[in-house]
């Protein structure tokens, strides 16, 4: 099966159609199916939404700017203890980040870590996490992470057609938009990184893909290599970047915000893995959400949620696939 | 849903049969434990068998998939003579790998997990998969940073290389959380589950924490350190789990160790003295009915359940 077009998958999510999720593998007679794991799609992801308390985060950003290494850190911190005050409360996709992180292990062989790639014909997926400690009222925030590919973004940068089909831009609470640290490290592409960035900023708001219920976070990947240089101009340079775009675009967003990462610091190790990344998780979990309901699908009636915000009744569950009978 | 029914779940060697053999050893044997045996059941074979060998000092047989069946024991609570049924679906290593792996159940473990809300949850405490990566290996092997890390990382040198297996095992304590997640999401229906965590294999801890500089850890403080996500997922989840800890160790002796084993063979005079059941909120104790009679207790809202 191949992945749909982004605008025809909001289009049927947002009709409330079910998607074609693929067909699982083969079933051994007998046996039920568990929960899946693999990264949610449109469809299911829209009944998690249902949940008041749920949280879209898309990771924005150019091919190997670090968005899938960054969501394998933040799921390694988890792995280590809580961030700051926020703890692991769940995920319906944890085979998902497994996948993600299986390359930067030991248990992979591999002389240096490494992610794997997202393509284009994952499509639309969703990474679940809820997160606990937070004092809201039942106590837990679930954030569903958009992982897209970078080429679609670079894309995007290029052409109004290409940015209308990122349609998942339009409901998220936070675009994560990456930077890439090691061509900003660089004196020969950081100026055409941050002009790209800076383009796709205006592009996002020309479009209308961004406005007043986005929370923008332009975030510096690989920030280890950027402190390698100790490059005094480079403050300068970003100093005049942040200063741009933030004149630019914070009367049209929600809010604005500048973070230096480094997900998987090989040049500085004694950063640590995620270095950085707790202030995103703890804007995603607490910065102040636009008071507009967002669905990805059907009504806006709430509906009674068990654990993971999902309606009591059985067939709202998420029946990622039928459960064949024995 | 029968509330009277406890399932036992781990990965595989994580001590459940053990438990089994010297917890029906104490139901039937002990001067006074909190649960007796019940009754016979109908087929005490595979019970008696688990018993047996925890008597002569053996490791329980690791079954197959072909041979699977359910192990069940039954139990009263001498003080308020409720009943309830421990059920370990039998399930060989190769059942367990393939919940994770292909995301499937068997009916005979979907049919008791959607009976009941009481889990007996075990974890091996010598048999812990790390989330090692590889600059954290690096920097054990060059040094910069000591073996056992807070998070007890092993070194490099002492992890499995699965370079060439696709059948890489999860971390532990996502295999775990994952386990439990399964058990309140579809297939199952939503509810809130009440469980025992069992950190089998105390011994090994103990001994360790006896070596200097080695911090001291009861059972809770050790999932909070070796689990981390599996502690945070049962204490940030108070509306799906309600949730203790203890550390057992059943064996008393490593069966590998033919010193120690003769030594323990010479000296015991009583089975249950090799048994030894440890938590933050009570006392050290050898009755395993303990776990047992929480859980029923718990599962009843007795507030004295501790």
């Amino acid at each position: 099966m191949t992945a749909p077009d982004e605008e025809e998958l909001a289009e049927e999510v947002l009709d409330g159609e079910p998607s074609d999720d693929p067909p699982p593998d083969e079933l051994t007679p007998g046996n039920s199916l568990l929960l899946a794991g693999t990264p949610l799609s449109g469809d299911s992801a829209s009944l998690v939404t249902t949940s008041t308390d749920t949280r879209i985060v898309v990771l924005a950003g150019p091919i190997e700017a670090g968005k899938t290494t960054l969501i394998a850190s933040i799921y390694h911190l988890f792995l280590e203890g809580p961030i700051e005050e926020v703890s692991f409360a769940g995920s319906l996709t944890l085979p998902a980040f497994e996948e993600r992180c299986a390359l930067a292990r030991l248990s992979s062989g591999r002389s240096a870590p490494d992610t794997v790639r997202t393509e284009r014909k994952d499509g639309v997926h969703f990474l679940h996490l809820t997160l606990g400690g937070l004092g809201s009222p039942r106590g837990t925030r679930t954030l569903l992470l958009a992982d897209l590919t970078g080429e679609m973004y670079e894309e995007a940068a290029d052409s109004a057609e290409a940015c209308r089909k990122l349609s998942i831009l339009r409901p998220a609470h936070f675009i994560t938009l990456l930077v890439d640290g090691s061509r900003l490290a660089a004196p020969t592409t950081r100026h055409t990184c941050l002009d790209d960035t800076h383009r796709l900023v205006r592009r996002f708001l020309e479009e209308g893909m961004i406005g007043l219920s986005t929370h923008l976070q332009v975030a510096y990947s690989k920030w280890d290599e950027v402190l390698e240089r100790e490059d005094e101009n480079l403050s300068r340079v970003i100093d005049d970047f942040e200063s741009e775009i933030s004149q630019e675009a914070q009367h049209q967003l929600l809010a604005i915000s500048f973070v230096r990462t480094a997900a998987s610091p090989a040049r500085q190790p004694d950063l640590g893995v995620g270095w950085g990344a707790e202030a995103l998780v703890r804007d995603w979990v607490r910065a102040r959400s636009p008071g507009a309901e967002f669905h990805l699908a059907g009504s806006l009636e709430r509906k009674p949620r068990d654990a993971f915000g999902f309606g009591s009744e059985r067939g709202l569950r998420v029946p990622l696939w039928k459960i064949r009978d024995e | 849903m029968n509330d009277r029914t406890q399932l036992l779940v781990g990965l595989p060697e994580s001590g459940k049969s053990t438990f089994i053999g010297a917890l029906a050893y104490i139901a039937r044997k002990a001067k006074a434990p909190l649960m007796r045996l019940a009754n016979l059941g109908p087929n005490d074979e595979r019970v008696n068998r688990l018993s047996n060998n925890w008597l002569s000092y053996e490791a329980p047989e690791r079954t197959h998939r072909a041979g699977e069946e359910t192990v069940a024991l039954s139990l009263v609570d001498s003080e308020t003579k409720q009943t309830c049924t421990l059920a370990l679906p039998d399930l060989a290593g190769e059942s367990f790998e393939r919940q994770w792996r292909d995301r499937e159940c068997t009916p005979s473990y979907f049919e008791i997990a959607s009976q009941t809300n009481s889990v007996l949850l075990f974890v091996h405490a010598g048999r812990i998969v790390e989330p090692t990566r590889i600059e954290t290996a690096l920097a054990i092997d060059q040094g910069t940073e000591p073996e056992g890390t807070a998070n007890g990382q092993v070194a490099a040198s002492e992890t499995e290389d699965h370079a060439a297996d696709d059948d890489v095992p999860p971390p532990t304590q996502v295999a775990l959380v994952d386990l439990l997640q399964c058990l309140v999401n579809p297939p199952f229906a939503a509810r809130k589950l009440t469980v025992g965590v069992l950190i089998s294999a105390w011994d090994i801890v103990a001994r360790l924490q006896q070596r200097p500089g080695e911090p001291e850890r009861s059972p809770d403080e050790w999932i909070k350190t070796r689990l981390p996500l599996l502690d945070q997922y049962i204490r940030s989840s108070p509306d799906i789990i309600t949730s203790k800890v203890w550390g057992v160790s059943a064996q008393g002796v490593d069966y590998e160790d033919e010193a120690a084993l003769e030594e323990v063979k010479e000296s015991v005079r009583k089975p249950e003295e090799r048994i030894r059941l440890v938590s933050d909120q009570e006392e050290p104790t050898n009755d395993l009915t303990t776990v047992v009679a929480w859980l029923l207790r718990t599962q009843k809202g007795d507030p004295g359940a501790g």
